[in-house]
């Protein structure tokens, strides 16, 4: 079930999740909407460069890094927004860290991010086919920016770039099922703690 | 995530934000994933960077154990892996 602006600032009371910064907890007020929760865009912006004959293929290890390699940064400010022209893609992130842990014997919650509709109406998605922050995520939220208007379009930290919108999973995504609990081998044999995390 | 937080280790470069790394795990097959994960979620230990992950099951220890990643590889495209224990 989606959560409402007053459940939201409740769940946030009980740290339940958070949400980083959060400038109050007035729900009549922005950033909060009667089902959402608005986030702001933060001050980098990752923009995708063509350094390689070779195709992603990712079969192989370390994409992360070759995509890394394959992107340029730069960081915006008011007085240098960030120039986004028609059909052009980049990467920003939220100013906001956001934090849904799974605790076992506690509600866990999920989130999906989606663009604003004052920013669609200019031709900008904010996120494509991955809009959800599972249960257990924690860090900022990285969007991907397009521009799919003929117009330019500026982007500035700290605006409105997306809303957050929350639902509690019903159970725990993460628990070892009872029967596995507290066993070492296959069999089920209790033997003690002898896995050791290096 | 209390008592079934763990801690892996990984293999780290920079990321595409400041505030991520490029993190690269090797799998109990030899195979190698990686993601993009969150500075908080690294931390040095003896000199190896380790990766905060969920501990699923150990069972079959002392070979392997499944654990949660924080977010789902880009080889594999999901965040279960198995890892040597």
């Amino acid at each position: 079930m989606i959560l409402s602006n007053v459940e939201i600032i409740k769940c946030l009371n009980e740290g339940l999740f958070t949400i980083d910064p959060l400038p109050h907890t007035d729900p009549t007020q922005a950033p909060y909407n009667t089902s959402a929760i608005d986030l702001r865009l933060g001050t980098e912006i990752t923009i995708p460069v063509n350094n390689s004959p070779t195709a992603i293929d990712i079969r192989k290890g370390g994409i992360a890094s070759y995509l890394t390699n394959q992107s340029r940064r730069i960081t915006i400010s008011e007085d240098q927004p960030y120039t986004l022209r028609g059909g052009s893609f980049v990467l920003g992130n939220t100013r906001e860290r956001v934090n849904f842990p799974i605790e076992r014997g506690q509600k866990c919650y999920s989130a999906r991010v989606e663009g604003k509709s004052s920013l669609a109406r200019c031709g900008i998605l904010i996120h494509f086919t991955a809009p959800t922050i599972h249960a257990g995520f924690e860090g900022t939220i990285t969007l991907e920016i397009t521009n799919l208007g003929p117009l330019t379009f500026l982007l500035y930290p700290d605006m409105a770039i997306c809303q957050l919108i929350i639902e509690e999973v019903s159970g725990c995504p993460a628990d070892i099922p009872s029967q596995f609990q507290g066993q070492n081998t296959p069999a089920g044999i209790k033997l003690g703690n002898t896995c050791k995390v290096r | 995530m209390g008592k079934n937080v763990i801690w892996i280790p990984v293999k780290i470069k920079d990321g595409m934000f400041t505030n991520e790394y490029a993190v690269k795990i090797e799998l109990i097959d030899g195979a190698t994933v990686s993601i993009f994960a969150d500075k908080s979620m690294i931390q040095e230990r003896k000199g190896v960077p380790h990766l905060r992950v969920t501990l699923i099951n150990r069972a079959t220890c002392p070979d392997r154990m499944r654990v949660l990643l924080p977010r789902e590889t880009f080889e594999t495209s999901t965040p279960w892996v198995d890892v040597p224990c």
